[in-house]
């Protein structure tokens, strides 16, 4: 494949999902400029890798694939930044206090209570079930899916995905 | 039958769809007799319709978009994928400025010769489009009044676009500048709808026009009117584009 009728492939298979992909991110990193930069990086990662793509064998949807760097490309990140000292600090200010023009405008779409609670509900998961949360209950995707993106067994999604929830339970419960 | 605790271990699987048709049955009529799994069934199902109606489902912004179009493409155009020769360093940097060049031309030569016109006029403007979103050259002419976006355009095209606002709908006209598609010079009219811009691209027709409805992530609403041709294109969703292009032929 040469490099022309490589990219307009990607644009076609890929570019669709950026909506998908900067949900996951957003969700793994709880906050907006990391989660575009992440993006930014998981894009051009899936580009360079693109080869192994194989539309075949995933019924031609290319958002598994490409979810599956994002989240790989979230998680060395977090993993990253858990061994800097003030991470708990800092990850705190950006969650909860308002920086920014960008996280106002998301704030308008989230005023509602019990829109918050979820939300806080949802980012204080732990990122393992958080994940798996958010790829089920707000992609979509089939356990079969999420075991791909992942790289866990159908039976490791299931049980973490109903820890999860139970937790979520527990917390609208508390607030 | 089936008992409460295996009841229990399958309504996850049957609330996310991945029951087969015995199994679900089997779930039903035991939710239907037993209260206490019932409860269960509805705190667990009541979360998930609460999560996939409350908690936001984050959409990237078309500056994201933007960005990552064209860092893919910067990408394709520069990172030739060879193969590795180790030759001596000073020799290895020429040869690979030299290939950089000749690969970055034979990119561009494929580019344009394998695109048939339609097409290749439908990624022009996804190109002006993204080029319009990243760095400052949204307007050349920023107005919100259309009385001095119309002016601006005499001299520098040779038509004049009708030049609409629609603020009062919600698409408030922010300016317009000139961009080069399909080898002229064309008007762009930049609109807003919330956080997105919109370009519409006006230009002499010459011919029927067919463009794609969507292209690289972006949605694109295209027609011909009194000798000219429209494209309208955003990434925002495409009911409000069609809004946005109904308001416009009015």
């Amino acid at each position: 494949m040469n490099e022309a009728t490589r990219l307009a492939a990607f644009e076609e298979t890929m570019v669709p999902h950026l909506n998908a992909a900067y949900n996951l991110a957003r969700w793994l990193t709880r906050n907006p400029h990391d989660a575009e930069d992440l993006v930014q990086e998981s894009y051009l990662r899936a580009f360079r890798f693109f080869d192994g793509f194989d539309p075949a064998s995933r019924g031609g949807d290319g958002r598994a694939w490409l979810l599956a760097i994002v989240r790989n490309t979230c998680l060395t990140w977090l993993g990253q930044k858990a061994g800097a000292a003030s991470v708990s600090v800092e990850f705190n200010e950006r969650v909860h206090g308002s920086t920014g023009e960008r996280d106002n405008a998301e704030e308008v779409l989230v005023r509602n209570a019990k829109t918050d609670a979820l939300r806080g509900c949802v980012e204080a998961l732990p990122v393992e079930y958080r994940e798996i949360v958010v790829m089920r209950e707000l992609e979509e995707l089939s356990y079969r899916e999420i075991s791909g993106v992942a790289g866990v067994p159908i039976g490791t999604v299931m049980s973490r995905l109903s820890r999860g929830r139970a937790r979520l339970l527990d917390c609208m419960e508390a607030k | 039958m089936i008992t409460c605790r295996s009841a229990l271990s399958l309504i996850e699987p049957y609330i996310d769809g991945e029951l087969d048709a015995a199994q679900k049955a089997d779930v039903e009529r035991h939710l239907n007799e037993c209260p206490n799994c019932e409860l269960v069934h509805r705190r667990l199902s009541g979360l998930g319709t609460d999560l996939r109606t409350l908690a936001p489902r984050y959409e990237a912004s078309d500056l994201l978009r933007a960005r990552v179009l064209s860092g893919v493409r910067k990408a394709a155009a520069t990172k030739p994928r060879r193969a590795f020769i180790p030759w001596p360093s000073g020799a290895w940097a020429i040869a690979a400025t030299v290939l950089l060049a000749v690969s970055a031309g034979w990119n561009v030569m494929l580019l344009r010769s394998q695109r048939n016109p339609a097409a290749e006029v439908a990624q022009e403007i996804v190109s002006s489009h993204v080029r319009s979103l990243i760095g400052d050259h949204l307007l050349d002419v920023p107005s919100t009044d259309q009385h001095n976006v119309k002016p601006w355009f005499n001299g520098k095209l040779d038509y004049a676009p009708d030049v609409k606002d629609f603020a009062a709908a919600g698409f408030p006209l922010i300016g317009g500048r000139v961009d080069y598609i399909g080898h002229r010079p064309v008007a762009a009219l930049v609109y807003k709808r919330r956080q997105h811009a919109i370009n519409l691209f006006v230009w002499p027709s010459g011919g029927p026009l067919s463009m794609p409805e969507a292209a690289s992530g972006f949605h694109l609403v295209a027609w011909t009117a009194a000798g000219m041709n429209y494209c309208a294109i955003s990434d925002l969703n495409p009911p409000e584009l069609r809004q946005f292009t109904d308001l416009y032929r009015r």
